[in-house]
């Protein structure tokens, strides 16, 4: 890897995130509803409305709103939120290590399950536990998080007891209270990842198997357990990683239900609030935050490659 | 794109107000100017000789916290620009008014001792409490309020509620420090119901505005204050040690946080992760009673679901037409299906519970009136209609599946447009709709259900109403003061806006609170304020 090629990258990146934000607000202006009148409520007249309009800028012009906001935005001001007259900045960084750990941990729980699930069910494809494992992660597939979110609720919390319904507890006040509190919400984002990934690892398992090097390396006599693990799965990786940076992107959104449902302080609660209320700076600035740690994440991804696979060249 | 977007956006919404089946709910916090308490005078020096702290006696036990669990995220803290509900229901705990209802919603003097009119009926001029002090420790004076009114009433601020003090050319003077004047361009006899009804006329210190303009935390007279803010998802109600109240609040501090789904909430209240709950779901009201360990308070709501009809639209300019829609429903039917029978269905705006009631109900459903009236008007085979609900209130989308078949029966074919509630304030504000359904909220006094509402071209008439003799009778009613001589006035006028059907009233619903046993001296107001500083914890 070379230096041109990280410049390229980034700079790749600098224009996407331009681009997301840009289509972003673009989008939210398009869409009816206005800031100004959910503020106002029912009691709104058209002489308030355009009174609190003016006083929040938002009479100007489109590209001049959006031109505003990518100069301050440059400086390091995300603005303040239309609705509560928050900074928007600092509301962010609040709610961002509640995402974070949230997808990490779903991802993770998502990994249990599809990995082994997705290897398994690849060496012996049409076999009873291929059936099981495909069965299960259709099931997972189709099931909104949502309705998961709330049976797991009503089954540890309500019936077993076992764990609160909601809420959050930072990690550094109390690590019990913290587990306690993530382990249904990443469970509900979890199982459903888990059950995505179990099908894209199946079939990325059973295309490398069917690889000419594993005949060879089954030829030379090498163990079932070796042919697997070092020539078949390492190869595998490179597509495996690949859906896991795809399945992280995608647990930024699925997030932002299990934030609702169990009331997870988190960004895409966040995201939903200023959708609804469209509160454009705090839209603005959580979208642009998502894009950061997406483009890092894909960033992250290319690296990975790299290094699993000596043979990829970037030019 | 946009429409793809604009469709995923709404399933998504949908799917969540499903699943969260927004409880009974934060009405749209609708309100207008003005309250006349019912048997109580208007005008002449309301007040009492001595003033009293209404809520009387003393905390059987202090101390302790309540965790409370709200259904929706609050729009900011500044009570003049706020009109959210979960908003107000905060901000009543952190400021309070010169005026205020008690849990008989009878008028009180409050942070004023008493009040009185100028022979011209123009100037009221208002007596403050001595001793009131803001939670930061600085005694509350007139200059506050002025401070606090004008910037309520400034149109720049851009506030919703600004007309519970008066127009932008009120004239707000200090006496003295503890008399305040308040002069209105045209005679305002019922201004201290208007400044006792929510917490936007509530008296603020300026030193909450920040360097930016920007109220974030409100620093109030209130028996709490806000403490600790973290943006939407975690607040902390402290008590205010400078409470004039003495012995109040019980509470030491209140930690709220909102809990949008009805399950996840019920469940964190069943568990005991939460000791309070703003809202249940209608649906789960009868298994809630059956738990023993939780108590469910209901009261009569003073406030209305209705459908509002666009008059300037045709069919609907027809009287007839808009008969025919009062006849062709069945309101016993859209309260159990909307709320879960937890309500009372209403011909006219004002209910059963209000001393404003009128025995008037012209609408028992009658498909084959609604037929020949549609017939008469014209449309012998019936009209187009389209229905527009909000998701924000999930009943209102309830309400109008039902009414689609009820309407079908009648001839009138109806289609379901429900929007969520940023779209949907846009439309219903510019008169983009055949038929919205909504809720009027917190209303005490038979003005604020009939002359902001209902009188021509003022604010609060979303459906093009006018009807020169029904102006008349609101005027004459909030220009006098006897309880008896308005009740007359205003059953006229009642008369004459049930008939005129610009509005198609169907139920009262039932405001819901849900705790725990050992919560205790909480009440569900019908106003649907909550009131923390008397709650205490019997643990």
């Amino acid at each position: 890897m070379n230096t041109r090629y990280l410049i390229q990258r980034l700079l790749l990146t600098v224009v996407v995130l331009l681009g997301v934000t840009f289509a972003v607000f673009l989008i939210i202006h398009l869409v009816p509803g206005d800031p100004a009148r959910v503020i106002l409520g029912v009691q709104a007249n058209e002489e308030n409305v355009a009174a609190l309009r003016e006083r929040l800028g938002l009479n100007r012009p489109f590209l001049v709103q959006y031109g505003s906001w990518l100069w301050h935005a440059l400086q390091g001001d995300l603005g303040r939120s239309l609705i509560t007259g928050q900074a928007v900045l600092p509301q962010i960084l609040q709610r961002l290590p509640a995402t974070l750990q949230l997808a990490a941990a779903a991802l993770f729980i998502g990994m249990l399950i599809g990995l082994p699930a997705g290897i398994v069910s690849a060496l012996r494809p049409g076999s009873r536990l291929d059936v099981i494992t495909s069965l299960f992660s259709q099931v997972g597939v189709s099931i909104p998080d949502f309705w998961l979110g709330i049976l797991l609720v009503i089954l540890f919390s309500l019936t077993l007891g076992w764990l609160p319904p909601s809420g959050y507890t930072p990690i550094s006040v109390d690590f019990g209270d913290w587990l306690a509190h993530l382990v249904l919400p990443a469970l509900t984002a979890g199982v459903i990842s888990g059950s995505i990934q179990t099908r894209f690892v199946r079939s990325a398992m059973l295309e490398v198997l069917n690889e000419d090097y594993i005949r060879t390396a089954r030829a030379k006599g090498l163990g079932e357990r070796v042919v697997i693990l070092r020539h078949g799965l390492r190869n595998a990786l490179i597509t495996i990683v690949t859906i896991l940076g795809l399945q992280l992107t995608a647990l930024f959104s699925a997030v932002v239900v299990v934030e609702v449902v169990f009331a997870w302080p988190g960004l895409g609660r966040l995201a939903l609030d200023a959708v609804l209320d469209r509160d454009y700076p705090l839209l603005q600035g959580t979208v642009l935050t998502m894009a950061v740690v997406l483009a890092l994440v894909n960033l992250a991804v290319d690296l990975i490659y790299f290094f699993l696979d000596p043979r990829i060249e970037y030019a | 794109m946009m429409k793809t977007h604009k469709r995923t956006l709404t399933w998504l919404i949908l799917l969540l107000l499903l699943a969260a089946c927004a409880g009974p709910a934060a009405a749209p916090t609708a309100e207008e100017a003005a309250a006349t308490e019912p048997p109580a005078a208007t005008e002449a020096a309301a007040a009492p000789e001595e003033a009293m702290p209404i809520m009387g006696g003393e905390c059987p036990k202090t101390g302790g916290t309540l965790r409370a669990a709200f259904q929706n995220e609050w729009a900011g803290l500044d009570p003049h620009t706020t009109s959210s509900y979960s908003s107000y229901q905060i901000l009543n705990n952190v400021l309070e008014g010169l005026t205020f209802y008690d849990n008989d919603l009878q008028l009180i003097p409050w942070l004023a001792e008493s009040w009185e009119r100028s022979e011209d009926g123009r100037t009221w001029t208002l007596h403050l409490r001595q001793g009131v002090k803001f939670s930061n420790g600085r005694e509350m004076t007139a200059e506050d309020v002025k401070w606090s009114w004008e910037r309520l009433i400034d149109p720049a601020t851009g506030s919703g509620n600004a007309a519970r003090v008066g127009p932008p050319d009120t004239v707000i003077e200090v006496v003295d420090d503890y008399t305040v004047s308040v002069t209105h361009p045209e005679p305002f006899g019922i201004f201290p119901q208007s400044i006792g009804f929510d917490k936007s006329s509530g008296i603020m210190a300026p030193e909450s505005v920040d360097e930016d303009g920007n109220v974030t935390i409100p620093i109030g007279t209130g028996p709490f204050k806000i403490t600790e803010l973290e943006g939407t998802t975690r607040l902390v109600l402290q008590r205010n040690e400078h409470y004039w109240q003495e012995g109040y609040p019980c509470l030491d501090e209140i930690i709220i946080q909102p809990i949008p789904d009805d399950t996840v909430r019920e469940t964190a209240l069943r568990g005991g992760e939460v000791d309070w709950v703003l809202s249940v779901a209608p649906q789960n009201v009868a298994l809630l009673e059956q738990d023993p360990e939780i108590v469910v308070a209901r009261a009569p709501q003073l406030s209305y679901d209705y459908i509002g009809i666009n008059l300037t639209r045709a069919p609907f300019d027809d009287v007839r037409v808009r008969q025919a829609i009062a006849y062709a429903i069945d309101r016993q039917q859209l309260c159990e299906a909307g709320f879960f029978g937890l309500c009372v269905p209403i011909q006219g705006p004002t209910g059963p519970g209000s001393p404003w009631y009128f025995d008037y109900a012209p609408y028992d459903r009658d498909v084959e009136k609604a037929r020949q009236l549609l017939a008469e008007a014209g449309y012998p085979d019936g009209i187009e209609l389209e229905l527009m609900p909000t998701t924000q209130y999930q009943e209102t989308v309830r309400a109008a599946q039902v009414l689609q078949q009820q309407l079908a029966e009648a001839g009138i074919t109806a289609t379901i447009n429900a929007l969520e509630w940023s779209e949907w304030l846009e439309k219903e504000g510019n008169f983009q709709y055949d038929a919205y359904i909504c809720n009027w909220n917190g209303l005490i006094d038979a003005d604020q259900y009939y002359y902001l509402q209902h009188h021509t071209g003022l604010i609060f008439n979303f459906t093009g109403y006018s009807n020169p003799e029904f102006d008349r009778l609101v005027e004459e009613g909030r220009s006098i003061s006897d309880f008896e001589e308005r009740y007359k006035i205003y059953e006229q006028a009642n008369k004459i806006l049930v008939d005129d059907a610009p509005y198609v009233y169907m139920y009262n619903k039932q405001e819901i609170r849900a705790y725990r046993p050992y919560v205790k001296g909480f009440t569900v107001r019908p106003d649907q304020a909550n009131n923390f500083w008397t709650v205490w914890l019997d643990q």
